[in-house]
């Protein structure tokens, strides 16, 4: 064994004699003594031995003693004075010497160590998922390991840009909170070292906060700070601290791990307040959409991949029901109209526009609704599929019909009202000029003159048609008004008895002949609607008759489905349709040269059917005869 | 002066003839009771030029045709007599849409209301003069 005299930058420690029983000891390095012992004192005169108990630790001479005795090289690492040494133990056993031989490794220890905090940190850290978590990794994961007196994690608060505490490890000092916070709760950027560590986005070392202004004192007087900035992205997001007691205690080594564990914390506090934001914007929309005004759906490979609330609530089905595979989606949509099926169509050959149309859908109890639905094709990882938005404007298209058939219906009443006045006028007028005429022409001068007595039989006359046509006007009217009906079984044959008896006068000199075949002989129906139908039907029979041959006129009844089918048939002068249908059962519309015909007969029978909901068509052939059906609804 | 008068009112052609009596050089050549009756009096005058009317006066509210299926065929007999007569229309209607619908005819010269009065003769006779 040839270790010999120390080198010059080498710690040494003189030979250690286990013989002798007080040997002369100093263990020395870099030229400077850090260890002696009670006899080596007496020999030192300027070894520094503060701190030194003024003997070899009892662990290094074990470890000599134990070398020797198995004669074995050992190495073992001591901690002396804050500094980690390395030390060789050389048994020499003839001379009966251990010689030692010391390297100073306090920075690869501390660099070990480090490796290890911080590899136990990042895989801590896989754990965290907030901000919060994150930062209560930093104090329990990493400073907790790294023999720091305490620790403060602060984070910048994103609303008003305030570093803010959010966790510590361990001050000694028994008045904080256990696991709690030490120190100022919330700090501006340049307030404090703290706050200027985040203001100049560099790491502070102060080796004794009593000289820097900066210092904010904290829960105990300390001498020595580090604050290290967490930046993301280049900007500061939050700021790891550490006091100590004594001066000068945070080197550069201290700088570079907590910069270390700053850059990793910046990464995981992005990555979890990036989850945070979407997650937070996810409930946010999700919310909006479950909500939602209109009804939302999406619609792939012919199912629905998603329906909310809404939706839910204007078809009547459950989210389950609509969300099954097999749900009929036929059994929904009922009738779409030609934009919809135009719409269908085109998305089917691979349209992908946006496309707006209306659907009728029927709920799941059978209501309709109609729905205004906007469809616009989007794609995922999963493909193409169709987001739907659907407005219930049941309302809306219910009104806009009640309206559109108000609008009608009055329009109608207004053109008949406008009809009916100028028919009024017209033939009130007529009678009226000839009432004036008449009197022009009248001899006053001479009341006995042979014109005179004409003129007034002519004005007579005249007079009487004004009577007959207020008389029809009023007729007119009354259909017009008339709201409630009086349904009274009426045997058709004894009206028929009756008209015959009422017109026997016309009939028997025309020899006109009414045949009759009821298979239905008895109707419910309002009765004076019934006589006034027989009546102008059989009298325009008598009336247009042919005067070649027999006329009759042929009536038959029979039933048909829900109503009453009556057939007046006759071998009368017929009508010639193309040119009168249109104005067949229009108001003083008249088709024959004959002063009895004044065009309101067949006006008013057509009005009082189509009040009870009857129908009259007619089929005539000019000079053969005319047939007219009638559809009554009987009670 | 030639007149054709077509109305089925009895009374009005009654007050007519009176009013005719009493103007000079009128003379009423033929009263039909509708359009189809004086398009068949004017087939008839083809052949007997002294029936031949210079103004015909018509009605429009009549059965079996009114005056303007009268007046969507006479032009067809007139251009068989080259002799285009003018017409007056007579009516008791006061509806704005029967003068827009005769201003569309070119045969229709005027139109009068009733009663017929000896001042619408005479406008009538000058009318018949001018064409």
């Amino acid at each position: 064994m040839k270790h010999q005299t120390k080198e010059s930058d080498q710690p040494y420690l003189s030979p250690y004699s286990i013989r002798n029983p007080n040997p002369i000891i100093t263990l020395s390095a870099c030229g400077e003594t850090i260890y002696a012992n009670a006899a080596a004192k007496t020999n030192v005169e300027t070894g520094d031995t503060e701190g030194s108990d003024g003997l070899i630790p009892k662990k290094i001479v074990d470890t000599a003693v134990f070398a020797f005795a198995n004669n074995e090289e050992l190495v073992e690492i001591f901690q002396l004075k804050n500094q980690q040494y390395s030390f060789t133990f050389c048994p020499d056993i003839e001379t009966n010497l251990v010689h030692l031989f010391a390297t100073d490794v306090t920075k690869e220890v501390k660099y070990q160590e480090y490796c290890s905090v911080i590899s136990a940190f990042s895989s801590a850290l896989l754990d965290a998922h907030t901000e919060e978590e994150v930062a209560k990794t930093i104090a329990s994961e990493a400073i907790a390991r790294l023999s720091y007196v305490d620790c403060v994690v602060y984070l910048v608060d994103r609303k008003d840009h305030k570093l803010k505490q959010r966790a510590a490890h361990g001050p000694q000092n028994p008045k904080t909170p256990a696991g709690g916070t030490t120190g100022p709760s919330n700090l501006r950027f340049g307030e404090g070292i703290v706050g200027a560590a985040a203001m100049e986005k560099k790491t502070l070392i102060i080796d004794d906060v009593t000289k820097d202004a900066r210092y904010v004192v904290d829960d105990a007087q300390r001498y020595s700070e580090i604050a290290v900035p967490i930046i993301a992205e280049g900007e500061v997001i939050g700021v790891i601290d550490s006091e100590h007691p004594e001066k000068d205690f945070f080197t550069k080594e201290d700088a570079k791990v907590l910069e270390a564990i700053a850059a990793i914390s910046a990464t995981s506090i992005r990555r979890s307040r990036a989850m945070e934001d979407s997650a937070h914007t996810e409930a946010k929309f999700r919310s909006f959409v479950d909500n939602a005004f209109g009804g939302l759906y999406i619609h792939r490979n012919r199912e629905f991949d998603y329906v909310n609330e809404r939706f839910c609530e204007m078809v009547g089905y459950t989210a389950e029901e609509l969300l099954e595979p097999d749900f009929d989606m036929a059994s929904l949509i009922i009738e779409p109209d030609a934009a919809a099926a135009d719409a269908m169509e085109a998305r089917t050959n691979g349209d992908r526009s946006p496309k707006s149309y209306q659907l009728k859908v029927k709920t799941k109890n059978g209501e309709l609704r109609y729905l205004a639905v906007n469809t616009a094709i989007l794609s995922d990882k999963n493909g193409y599929f169709t987001l739907g938005i659907a407005l219930d404007i049941t309302e809306t298209i219910q009104s806009r019909q009640q309206l559109e058939e108000v609008v009608q219906s009055l329009e109608k009443k207004s053109d008949e009202l406008n009809e009916f006045a100028h028919l009024a006028s017209h033939n009130m007028r007529a009678p009226v000029t000839n009432l004036i005429g008449l009197l022009n022409h009248f001899d006053y001068q001479n009341p006995a003159a042979p014109l005179n007595a004409e003129i007034l039989e002519k004005f007579g006359d005249t007079v009487d048609q004004l009577n007959l046509t207020l008389e029809e006007m009023h007729q007119v009217l009354r259909v017009r008004a008339q709201k409630s009906f009086n349904y009274n079984t009426v045997n058709l044959q004894d009206l028929v008895d009756g008209i015959r008896l009422r017109l026997s006068k016309q009939i028997k000199a025309s020899r006109f002949r009414v045949v009759t075949n009821f298979e239905v002989e008895n109707v419910k129906y309002e009765k004076s609607h019934l006589e006034n139908l027989f009546m102008n039907l059989i009298s325009n029979a008598l009336t247009y008759r042919r005067n070649d041959g027999t006329p009759y006129i042929q009536i038959q009844s029979s039933r048909s489905g829900d109503h009453i089918q009556l057939e007046f048939k006759d071998n009368g002068l017929g009508i010639d349709l193309e040119k009168h249908e249109k104005n067949l059962f229009g108001m003083y519309k008249r088709f024959h040269d004959n002063p009895e015909g004044r065009g309101v007969g067949l006006y008013l029978v057509k009005r009082q059917l189509s009040a009870l909901g009857g129908t009259i068509s007619v089929k005539s052939e000019p000079n053969v005869g005319s047939t007219f059906t009638v559809k009554l609804i009987s009670k | 002066m030639k007149i054709m008068v077509i109305d089925d009112d009895s009374t009005f052609l009654f007050i007519f003839r009176k009013q005719i009596e009493k103007t000079e050089e009128i003379e009423i050549v033929n009263e039909s009771k509708n359009g189809m009756e004086a398009l068949n009096a004017l087939k008839s005058a083809l052949d007997d030029r002294e029936s031949w009317p210079d103004l015909i006066v018509l009605d429009l509210n009549m059965p079996v045709m009114d005056g303007w299926g009268f007046l969507d065929s006479y032009g067809d007999i007139c251009s068989k007599a080259s002799s285009n007569v003018p017409v007056c229309i007579l009516s008791s209607t006061i509806n704005q849409a029967d003068f827009d619908r005769a201003n569309t005819y070119e045969s229709v010269k005027s139109f009068f209301s009733k009663p017929i009065t000896s001042e619408q003769l005479h406008t009538m006779k000058k009318i018949a003069e001018l064409y």
